[in-house]
């Protein structure tokens, strides 16, 4: 019997990937290629789409010989992406205007200070408050500094994307009839999506002043959109999400309440919230979990935490403490306990839930008693409490307990860190086998669309349990340490206002 | 130089020789190169292996620098890089093998788990990192002493206490097993120390510096083990696999 796999492409920050997986959810061949970023000025963050397409061309081959198969073993082909970068390409010739925008660029301040005054606007259509994470801001600054664009956009001549569309545009024909489609999870952090009916608005489009004509038709996630006719001809590409809501698929996160952390440069806590779109009062994101044909649309409440491994990288690369990152660990269990220091890592500003973006980071509580092993349980603490403020912050907005929370990405391999946070979450913290996540979560949703697996039940039965932190922490131990916590937050918080959150968290 | 004691430097032209070298050399090797009989090289470098000063390699013979060397960067795995790097061939032969797997270091007189993956059968299971095992009577410990630089000594010292009515507690037999170990490169439990559970264990080899970890499958004898107690022959086969592929990871991080 033929062997038959799904495929799934992710492209990442750091690198552009293609994975096999069989029925069993389990992968069966991988490759990869590194992506240039470049940061021509501070706080720019851009990548070459064409270098990004080329990647892709080499690595699925790379995938399927590696496996010994070829196109006619795969049934299906899903689309994973770092989301929110941006891409405007001519329609004639296939050439980007411009380096793509990429998610970590800050360049549109100015944009997003023009469109402040509408920021209710926004946030009622969208449920996103302007700022220079999202897509639409690029899309305005590229119109206003790529000479000609702006006229040839309003002619149709020049198309708009986020990575996924440039991709599918790519692998369905690009100047040959290549369609012009996105996926609603990506289309919901453009800034530009109403989230109720899943379609540009055309307000919104009118009060940045973007021409329609550019923008990809919005599609779910879950449906053939059109076969590929290049680097996997005539295999069906069947999904597309952004890398975060396709990691909380891959976690089989599909009941309200079912929440997944991405630990990787930095962290992103999504919670599904049912078929309701839960508006945030506390600092965070409604999006688009997952949409397909016929069924209801499942929304998620995200937390985006800016600085998680990365700090533990600072830590190795710059304070030279540790030889590689795992050894923070080795470093960690020196000492039995923080010593009363904090480390607040706001790097470029804080995230979720705070959005300070002028906050800056700090050590909190030394002492001369302070060791490098202190440091250490500091920084790996931080992570740990920046989830807690996520997950309460959640409860706040979705009124759902968190009952366990699932985890993946390079971080949990760091034991003392996951028992740490389920001590400081007080629910399990569960890593499941495949800890690749966010393509399998693409293939899972493109083996939907074409009928390879039969329904969401079969996916979660492939779903197995690899570790279980249990929370063993006393709880006078939990909310001193929380106090501490908080109390260093507030000291990187350029904003004044912070009520005494602790007693407010922590009496539920 | 007068009053030089001769062999203490030789003894200094060998640390000297395997310090330079970027891998272990064999006996002949050194002799060659310093120009000294075997035998006045031999008994050099057995009294510089016994104090620590130079590692032998159990499976090759070679010799190169050992841990009192290298100062303040020891060159032990670390258990923490170890997991790191480990985690995906780990996950890959639990889910393979439908049993659970798990590595340890020694420490002292102990093996010490320093990665632990599920039965991926979603049944309650605890989490055993850090947890310390017997040398004795689990088959990571035996493989962890049979490898060690300090095997001979710790084959005296170690206590020898009773789990189950199958752990065996002759210090004869311990060695037997260490000797069968070293020459098959697989060390075998069952229900030694858990008594439900048999395991295998391979080594996983820290580059030529005498540090070894145990990879191990650990499941009922049934699923483990063949007729004659001999490890299953595919089991096996997939476990020096995925040793095979932590080896070559651990490549880059050294």
């Amino acid at each position: 019997m033929t062997q038959r796999v799904v495929a799934a492409i992710d492209l990442g920050t750091t690198s552009a990937r293609c994975m096999l997986f069989d029925q069993r959810g389990r992968m069966v061949a991988m490759a990869q290629r590194e992506q240039r970023q470049s940061s021509p000025r501070p706080g720019w963050a851009e990548q070459d789409a064409l270098e990004l397409w080329h990647n892709v061309r080499r690595v699925v081959p790379e995938a399927l010989r590696s496996a010994q198969l070829d196109e006619s073993n795969v049934v299906a082909l899903g689309i994973a992406n770092q989301r929110e970068t941006t891409v405007v390409w001519d329609r004639v010739t296939g050439r980007p205007v411009a380096r793509a925008i990429t998610w970590q660029d800050t360049r549109t301040g100015p944009v997003v200070d023009q469109i402040a005054p509408h920021g209710d606007e926004f946030q009622r259509i969208t449920g996103l408050k302007p700022a220079t994470y999202f897509a639409a801001p690029r899309l305005r600054w590229l119109l206003d500094n790529v000479r000609g664009v702006e006229a040839r956009a309003r002619n149709g001549d020049v198309l708009f994307g986020t990575l996924e569309s440039w991709l599918i545009w790519n692998l369905t024909g690009g100047p040959h009839g290549g369609i012009h489609v996105t996926d609603a999870t990506n289309a919901s952090r453009t800034l530009l999506m109403d989230i109720e009916t899943m379609q540009w608005s055309s307000k919104l489009l009118s009060l940045l002043d973007i021409p329609e004509t550019m923008m990809p038709r919005i599609v779910s996630n879950c449906e053939v959109y059109a076969t590929c006719t290049t680097a996997l001809p005539g295999v069906p590409i069947a999904a597309a999400l952004g890398d975060q809501q396709a990691a909380l698929f891959g976690q089989t996160c599909f009941s309200p309440g079912d929440a997944k952390c991405t630990y990787g440069t930095g962290a992103f806590l999504l919670t599904n919230v049912g078929t309701s779109i839960v508006q945030s009062t506390h600092g965070l994101l409604p999006t688009v979990a997952y949409t397909a044909p016929g069924v209801e649309p499942m929304f998620a409440l995200e937390g985006p935490i800016a600085v998680a491994g990365s700090l533990v990288r600072w830590f190795r690369d710059s304070l030279g403490l540790i030889a590689t990152a795992p050894q923070i660990e080795t470093l960690a269990r020196t000492v039995a306990d923080n010593g009363g220091c904090y480390i607040v890592p706001a790097f470029s500003g804080l995230y979720a839930p705070h959005w300070d973006s002028q906050a800056r980071g700090i050590f909190s509580g030394l002492t001369s008693y302070i060791t490098k092993g202190h440091l250490a349980r500091a920084v790996l603490e931080a992570t740990a409490w920046q989830t807690w403020e996520v997950v309460n912050a959640t409860r706040r907005d979705a009124d759902i307990p968190l009952l366990r929370l699932a985890v993946d990405g390079g971080m949990t391999s760091n034991h003392l860190l996951m028992q740490f946070l389920a001590d400081v979450l007080d629910v399990p913290v569960v890593r499941p086998f495949v800890s690749e996540t966010v393509s399998l979560g693409a293939a899972y949703a493109a083996g939907l669309a074409v009928g390879y697996w039969p329904d969401l039940a079969a996916l979660r039965a492939n779903r197995h349990v690899a570790a279980t932190w249990y929370p063993s922490m006393e709880p006078q131990v939990r909310r001193r340490e929380a106090a501490g916590w908080l109390a260093a937050v507030e000291r990187a918080l350029t904003r004044v206002d912070a009520p005494d959150l602790v007693g407010d968290l922590l009496d539920r | 130089m007068s009053g030089a004691i001769q062999s203490i430097e030789r003894a200094a032209a060998i640390l000297e020789l395997l310090q330079q070298s970027d891998r272990s050399l064999q006996l002949r090797e050194i002799s060659d190169h310093l120009q000294l009989s075997k035998a006045t090289t031999h008994g050099i470098v057995r009294t510089l292996v016994s104090v620590g000063y130079i590692d032998q390699d159990p499976d090759s013979g070679a010799y190169a620098s050992g841990l009192r060397t290298a100062g303040h960067a020891p060159a032990e795995l670390d258990g923490n890089d170890l997991r790191s790097v480990a985690m995906p061939w780990a996950d890959t032969l639990a889910a393979a093998a439908g049993l659970e797997v798990t590595m340890a270091l020694l420490t002292g007189h102990e093996a010490e788990l320093v990665h632990h993956v599920f039965r991926p059968d979603d049944s309650p299971q605890r989490l055993r990192v850090g947890h310390r095992i017997p040398l004795h009577a689990t088959a990571s410990g035996k493989l962890l002493l049979a490898y060690s630089p300090l095997r001979d000594r710790l084959l005296r010292n170690v206590s020898l206490d009773r789990y189950t009515r199958r752990t065996s507690t002759s210090r004869t037999t311990l060695t037997e097993d260490v000797d069968r170990i070293r020459r098959s490169g697989v060390a075998v439990s069952d229900r030694e120390f858990e008594p439900e559970l048999a395991a295998v264990a391979v080594p996983v080899h820290g580059r030529g510096r005498g540090s070894v970890a145990a990879l191990a499958v650990l499941g009922p004898p049934e699923a483990v083990l063949d007729r004659s107690a001999n490890p299953a022959p595919a089991l096996l086969d997939e476990l020096r696999h995925a040793a095979a592929g932590v080896i070559r990871a651990l490549e880059p991080v050294r």
